[in-house]
C-alpha cells in the first residue's frame, strides 16, 4: 500500500493523467484541489451526501475536467478508485487489478480504465 | 428515546425508519449506544464509521445507517440496508431487481453511480456492484 504524500500532483489535465495516472494516485483531496487552483480554477471539495459511501468530490470551476471523485476502498466495488469526469468521457483509476474489482470495470460508457497495481 | 421501525415508509428528504432528517444528535444518544457491535478479533466497535473529516456514521447492523454532520449536529442522511423492509412509494425496496421497476421513472446517473427518480429530490438508490438490484436506499437532507 502506498502512503500519502504531501507533494502536489503538478499540472492536471486529461493528457497528463492519461500519460501518468500515478500523478493523482495517493494525493489527498486538498492537494488535487490546490493543483487545479494553481491552474486558475476555483475549486470546491465536498463529501458525497447522496449515497452510502465515503467518496470525496472535487469540482474545478472551468476547464474540461468537471469532477474528480475519490472513492476509498470498502465500497460496493471493494477496490479504491478515482474517477475523473471530463467533457469527453471518464477516466477511472482503480486500485489492484480486474480480479480484485467487484463488478464490471468496463461497464460504463466512454470510460477508460487504468489499473493501479501495487 | 427514538426507536427504529424497519417497516416504516421511505420518504425523500424527510426520513425513514421512524427517524427524521435534520434532527439533532442529542436526540439519539441512547439509540446510538444501542447500535454497538464489536469485531470479534479487534474488539473495535463496528457501528461507528468516520466518513470524512466532518461526517460520522452510526450503523444499526444491517438495518440502517445514520450520518451526522459534526459541525451542526444534524442528521444529514439515513441509509436503508439489507434488512430494512420499508417501501418507497409502495414499490421500491431493498433487493428490488432494477429491471423489474415499471411504475416509477428511475434514471441512472453515471457520474454519481446512483439511480434517481425524475422530479424527486432527497432520495437515491444504490445498486449492487453488478447493477442488478437495489442494495441500499439513501434519503438525504435538502437543507
Amino acid at each position: 500500500m502506498k502512503s500519502l504524500t504531501h507533494e502536489g500532483p503538478g499540472k492536471i489535465d486529461i493528457k497528463t493523467i492519461k500519460e501518468n495516472p500515478q500523478q493523482l494516485w495517493g494525493k489527498i483531496p486538498e492537494e488535487i484541489a490546490d493543483a487545479f487552483r494553481a491552474q486558475g480554477y476555483n475549486v470546491t471539495i465536498e463529501q458525497s451526501k447522496k449515497d452510502s459511501g465515503k467518496a470525496i468530490i472535487i469540482r474545478p470551476d472551468g476547464g474540461n475536467i468537471n469532477m474528480v471523485q475519490i472513492h476509498p476502498d470498502g465500497g460496493r466495488h471493494e477496490s479504491a478508485y478515482i474517477k475523473i469526469s471530463t467533457d469527453n468521457g471518464k477516466l477511472k483509476l482503480i486500485s489492484g487489478n480486474e480480479q480484485s474489482y467487484i463488478g464490471d470495470p468496463y461497464g460504463e460508457k466512454h470510460t477508460t480504465v487504468f489499473w493501479m497495481e501495487d | 428515546m427514538n426507536s427504529i421501525n424497519k417497516n416504516a415508509p421511505i420518504i425523500p428528504g424527510i426520513g425513514l425508519g421512524n427517524l427524521k432528517l435534520n434532527s439533532h444528535i442529542s436526540q439519539y444518544i441512547d439509540l446510538i449506544k444501542s447500535f454497538t457491535w464489536l469485531d470479534s478479533k479487534t474488539l473495535e466497535d463496528k457501528s461507528i464509521d468516520m466518513l470524512s473529516t466532518f461526517y460520522v456514521s452510526y450503523e444499526c447492523k444491517d438495518t440502517l445507517k445514520i450520518v451526522f454532520d459534526i459541525l451542526t449536529g444534524k442528521l444529514q442522511r439515513i441509509i436503508a440496508l439489507k434488512d430494512y423492509e420499508g417501501l418507497f412509494n409502495g414499490e421500491l425496496y431493498i433487493g428490488k431487481i432494477i429491471d423489474t421497476i415499471k411504475k416509477i421513472d428511475i434514471v441512472y446517473d453515471e457520474d454519481e453511480e446512483l439511480y434517481f427518480i425524475k422530479g424527486v429530490e432527497g432520495i437515491s438508490f444504490e445498486a449492487d456492484a453488478n447493477n442488478q438490484y437495489i442494495e441500499c436506499i439513501t434519503v438525504y437532507s435538502l437543507k
